[in-house]
């Protein structure tokens, strides 16, 4: 028997949402706006009425546009949910434990770093730092399989690159 | 550990320190939402958007004056093909039934109207009455007199001697002032009237050959 798209949903939801959430976080640098994000492609997943194919790599570019739209629009900090705060009480930025022991200057310069990348080496890394495989990176991101593994090992090379850039002007 | 070097294990940590604690969300509440939006489909969203967008627009059309009229005017000259007219008179109907001779213009008075006569010429008058009417009319013998309209600005050229011209104001329109040249000659503000000529009857009859004093 057919398990009810409903049900597929919210598996679909536990699996995925946490995950979807914090490649968003780490690639905007804003919580609020990486929790409305998420939310807002989980909420037209349902409208869509069926499981994608692949879902991951669907739930990424729904999110990816999402987030296009928003920064095109100049809406960065606009409200796509009007979720009451209350529900996503524990969505501020309030960090980890092991995020607490290391300084906000590490914080910082990571922070730096990542928004100094260029947008496709970021997305790269972000994505496979989440654990998407390459295929679902390749499909999120409109890119030849093949090539991800090459783009990848370009994409952490810039990332240390301006982090140790951003650690040396600091000393 | 997702990255694919043991390298990777620091900066997988390092990214990890701009890390949020994820929102509690519940599926339900998103799918709850999905429900609505479907309820109310994304066309008659869209749809009832342009109607009030061209609602809004008609009505700012509607209202003497408003400076909708004459972009909308200017758009639709440009749409039809012929290019932006800015100054372009609405013709009248006849004076009078019978009276083919006739012509002339009828504009908003809006806020506020100058009518301008240039090139006085001997013998002509304009006789100015207030009107129950919305608009401002001017009207001449058919030949006798030019219109160009602009958006608080009606200019009237004579183009021959003795022509009567016959203006009417709206007794709601705000503020009407004739000018002959640069020379104020009638002016009705509200409920009050300035000019140097008397009342003759119901008009005000006001000389165009000369200005009066």
């Amino acid at each position: 028997m057919a398990v009810p798209f409903h049900d597929q949903f919210v598996a679909l939801f536990q699996a995925q949402f946490s995950r979807l959430y914090r490649y968003l976080d780490r690639l905007t640098g804003d919580s609020e706006l990486a929790s409305d994000l998420a939310q807002e492609t989980f909420v037209r997943l349902y409208e869509r009425g069926s499981l994608p194919n692949d879902a991951a790599a669907w739930l990424i570019t729904v999110a990816l546009n999402l987030f296009r739209n928003t920064v095109t629009a100049g809406r960065r900090r606009a409200r796509l949910l009007t979720v009451a705060r209350g529900e996503a009480s524990h969505s501020d930025a309030a960090p980890t434990p092991e995020g607490a022991v290391l300084s906000g200057e590490t914080s910082q310069r990571v922070r730096n770093a990542i928004d100094g990348m260029a947008d496709r080496e970021k997305q790269l890394l972000l994505l496979r730092a989440e654990g998407y495989s390459y295929r679902e990176i390749a499909t999120a991101l409109d890119l030849n399989e093949a090539s991800v593994g090459v783009l990848l090992a370009r994409a952490k090379r810039a990332f240390r690159n301006l982090f140790e850039g951003e650690t040396d002007a600091s000393r | 550990m997702h990255l694919d070097e043991e390298d990777d294990l620091e900066l997988e940590r390092l990214l990890r320190t701009v890390d949020s604690v994820p929102p509690r969300v519940d599926p339900e509440q998103l799918a709850q939402r999905a429900r609505a939006r479907k309820r109310t489909p994304r066309w008659t969203r869209w749809a009832a958007g342009v109607a009030l967008i061209i609602g809004l627009g008609g009505v700012a059309y509607a209202i003497p004056g408003s400076p909708v009229r004459p972009w909308v005017d200017r758009l639709l000259a440009v749409i039809g093909g012929g290019g932006p007219e800015p100054e372009r008179p609405a013709p009248l109907p006849p004076v009078a039934p019978g009276d083919a001779a006739g012509s002339g213009i009828a504009v908003d008075p809006g806020p506020d109207l100058i009518i301008v006569f240039v090139g006085p010429k001997a013998g002509a008058r304009a006789r100015i009455l207030l009107s129950e009417g919305t608009q401002v009319r001017v009207q001449a013998p058919a030949g006798r007199a030019s219109y160009t309209h602009g958006l608080d600005r009606l200019g009237v050229e004579l183009l021959a001697d003795s022509v009567e011209v016959e203006i009417h104001i709206p007794r709601s329109a705000p503020r009407v002032a004739v000018r002959v040249g640069d020379r104020e000659v009638f002016r009705k503000q509200g409920s009050r009237i300035v000019t140097p000529v008397p009342l003759a009857g119901q008009a005000y009859s006001i000389p165009l050959s000369q200005i009066p004093r």
